[in-house]
């Protein structure tokens, strides 16, 4: 159950739907739907590889429990990432996360690596920054760092980022630009560094 | 906010409104007034730049691949449930049940108690068939307990 007759997708409201009267087979066309952002989103707010895998499938789980509650007129988005939020933010609490990012280089999961017709020079200052502003992630406060995640990972509006975090509208607006430029400071400091070395 | 006079915007003003722009969160008016300014400020430009830099960067970080069955392992923790769910209810129902017997052997007597005047005459008020057993009652005597295995003396049990 994934196309319908005519080639349109099932929206997410079809799916839950089905999904409450009993078709519960068909929770499994969300989890493909959406378990790509959500891992991603988690691993990004973690650092770690095996943790947002294991938190992302608790939040479906979740999700799956929670069916019940969510009311067609609010966003199914919004649902399903308020509740891998708040895992992760429990996670987060209990864990005082010790290996933030810690994988990143010895997993080379996630690490970026540039493409296209750049100088090797270039590629070499994109990993850098790269490197830089994954570790700038780690070092900002929480609520900072998931502004910034769901703002320019996810795409999320400063509207849908209020749905999600429960947060007001001047909140989001200061946690977002004062993320941005701690961050900046961050990859400025650390880059005056190399280049000093 | 801004200077209405000039009708533009200080570097500082537009700091402030920086990031918001970069986000398209800007009401129109203050968009334009933003866009205005950057056109013929070098060093806001930069600054723009500067956080476009870091936005690309985050947006950068290369996703991570999913473990193979994340899926299936989902869908059986869904199908487990259902399964605890769905015992759980049974295990419900059938106290409910029990509860509901156990209440109408205890509230609704089906023997009244103060057998009016027939009071010595040792008189059968009532028997119930159980197991193939008969249990009697005396007069007096107005609760059954049901279940236990009786003599066939005639008092029965209380
Ligand atoms: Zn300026």
């Amino acid at each position: 159950m994934t196309i319908k007759k005519n080639g349109t997708e099932f929206s997410d409201d079809d799916v839950i739907r089905s999904v409450k009267s009993g078709n519960i087979k068909n929770f499994e066309v969300i989890v493909n739907r959406y378990k790509r952002r959500i891992v991603n989103f988690v691993y990004r707010m973690i650092g770690d590889y095996d943790e947002a895998q294991n938190i992302s499938q608790e939040a479906f789980f979740q999700i799956y429990r929670k069916i019940g509650k969510y009311k067609e007129n609010s966003t199914f988005q919004s649902f399903i990432y308020t509740v891998a939020k708040n895992i992760t933010l429990n996670y987060l609490k209990k864990s005082k996360r010790i290996t933030f990012f810690s994988q990143l280089s010895a997993k080379g999961e996630g690490e970026y690596i540039p493409s296209g017709d750049i100088t090797p020079d270039e590629k070499i200052q994109k990993v850098e920054r790269n490197k830089m502003v994954t570790r700038g992630l780690e070092n900002l406060i929480i609520n900072q760092r998931l502004a910034l995640i769901l703002k320019i990972y996810l795409g999320f509006s400063y509207k849908k980022i209020a749905e999600v975090t429960g947060w007001s509208q001047p909140k989001i607006e200061t946690l977002i630009s004062r993320g941005k430029v701690n961050l900046k400071n961050y990859v400025n400091l650390q880059g005056k560094g190399v280049k000093d070395v | 906010m801004f200077n209405k006079r000039e009708n533009k915007m200080k570097c500082s003003e537009v700091n402030l409104l920086l990031s918001r722009y970069q986000d398209n969160e800007l009401d129109n008016y203050s968009g334009e007034m933003v866009k205005e300014h950057l056109s013929d400020c070098k060093s806001c430009r930069m600054e723009l730049g500067e956080l476009q830099r870091i936005s690309l960067g985050i947006a950068e970080i290369r996703d991570v691949e999913l473990k193979e069955n994340f899926t299936a392992e989902v869908m059986s923790m869904v199908a487990q449930h259902k399964k605890t769910r769905f015992a759980g209810r049974l295990v419900y129902i059938y106290s409910f049940v029990f509860a509901i017997f156990f209440i109408f052997g205890v509230l609704i007597d089906p023997y009244p108690a103060g057998g009016s005047s027939e009071e010595n005459s040792k008189m059968e008020l009532s028997s119930i068939l159980l197991d193939g057993q008969k249990f009697t009652s005396d007069n007096n005597h107005n609760f059954v307990i049901i279940g236990l295995a009786g003599g066939n003396d005639e008092k029965g049990i209380y």
